[in-house]
């Protein structure tokens, strides 16, 4: 499968794990506002933040060790042009595999440490089966934690998300 | 039909949400004694849902369906009119039947994801732009979960839906003041 992101480049694959990418290895995700609910102690991530991107089934983060070998703050690097607008979420990507979620850097001209990740069919093994990485990637958010929160987050309570 | 602002919040005996509501349709009333067929008259008088209440619903609709593309900042499309519409009647019907407005949330797969949350109840349901809906309700360290087209959920999930939706009726104050 070939797909074409955001930026307008290209990933033709291949779509499985790679596993030079340590487990301890720290991943970022922007996060909207309404992404994130503010609780009595803290921020909890929505499952909402952790869904795929229609086009590609997969989720696209920002890998830390990249920026830190460049000298760079890696927090900068994922928020990229969106500091001020959005917040980030973090975890490790041993937390992703734990999920059953495979690892890739895609790097993008606008992210040197992007990153993506899928998952494959539980039974046929298709790969990126976006339905799957859907179920993972909830998962997922129920284990990130808010690094930066983004601005403007309301109590949940209703419609404002 | 319009309610006026002034109209007393009414708490029902017992607020079910019904088949039809999951589908947008007609609105059932069932009280502890059984299901009631369709019946306005029966149901209207329980009527709960002050217009502004259902304003937030139509106020969050619009911005959802205001954001453009890129909107996650990683290529997100612009939602699709359908689903919102799909959405805005789903939410409506229920807080009808005195469920508490969810918060609205929409995602990078094109959908968007009601959710409610109390100390013991956490129930979330994704409605998919291409009818592979998901249903999620944990209640204390129990989780159900239902995948598939939500106006065809049956059996053990529609009950387990139903009676977490039941219970958010119950416990909304309504509103204050």
């Amino acid at each position: 499968m070939i797909v074409e992101l955001p930026s307008g480049e290209v990933f033709a694959g291949p779509w499985t794990d790679d596993p030079s990418i340590g487990n301890d290895v720290v991943a970022y995700r922007r996060l909207r506002s309404d992404w994130v609910e503010r609780l009595v102690e803290g921020y909890r991530v929505k499952s909402a933040a952790f869904q795929p991107h229609r086009e590609s089934s997969s989720i696209s983060v920002t890998l830390a060790d990249v920026a830190e070998q460049l000298g760079l703050a890696p927090r900068d690097v994922a928020l990229g042009e969106f500091v001020g607008e959005y917040g980030l979420a973090t975890f490790l990507v041993g937390d992703a595999r734990s999920t059953g979620l495979h690892v890739r850097r895609v790097p993008l001209s606008v992210d040197s440490g992007h990153a993506m990740l899928f998952a494959a069919h539980p039974e046929t093994g298709e790969c990126p089966n976006s339905r799957h990485c859907r179920r993972l990637g909830k998962v997922l958010a129920s284990m990130a934690s808010v690094d930066l929160a983004p601005p403007e987050i309301e109590r949940t309570e209703g419609v404002p998300g | 039909m319009t309610v006026a602002m002034s109209e007393r919040y009414v708490q029902p005996e017992r607020p079910m949400a019904s088949p039809d509501t999951l589908t947008g349709g007609q609105v059932f009333y069932a009280p502890a004694s059984g299901w009631l067929t369709p019946h306005h008259e029966s149901w209207a008088a329980y009527r709960t849902v002050p217009v502004y209440r259902n304003g937030h619903v139509e106020d969050r609709i619009e911005q959802l369906a205001g954001l453009r593309d890129n909107w996650d900042s990683y290529g997100a499309r612009q939602l699709d009119r359908e689903l919102l519409e799909r959405v805005r009647s789903f939410v409506s019907n229920l807080c009808r039947q005195g469920v508490p407005l969810p918060s609205l949330v929409p995602s990078s797969s094109g959908s968007v994801v009601a959710e409610w949350r109390d100390d013991e109840l956490t129930v979330e349901i994704e409605i998919d732009p291409e009818g592979g809906d998901w249903v999620h309700v944990r209640r204390g360290a129990d989780v159900h979960e239902y995948e598939g087209n939500l106006g065809a959920i049956a059996g053990t999930a529609r009950r387990l839906l139903e009676d977490a939706l039941t219970r958010l009726a119950r416990t909304d104050p309504g509103p204050q003041g």
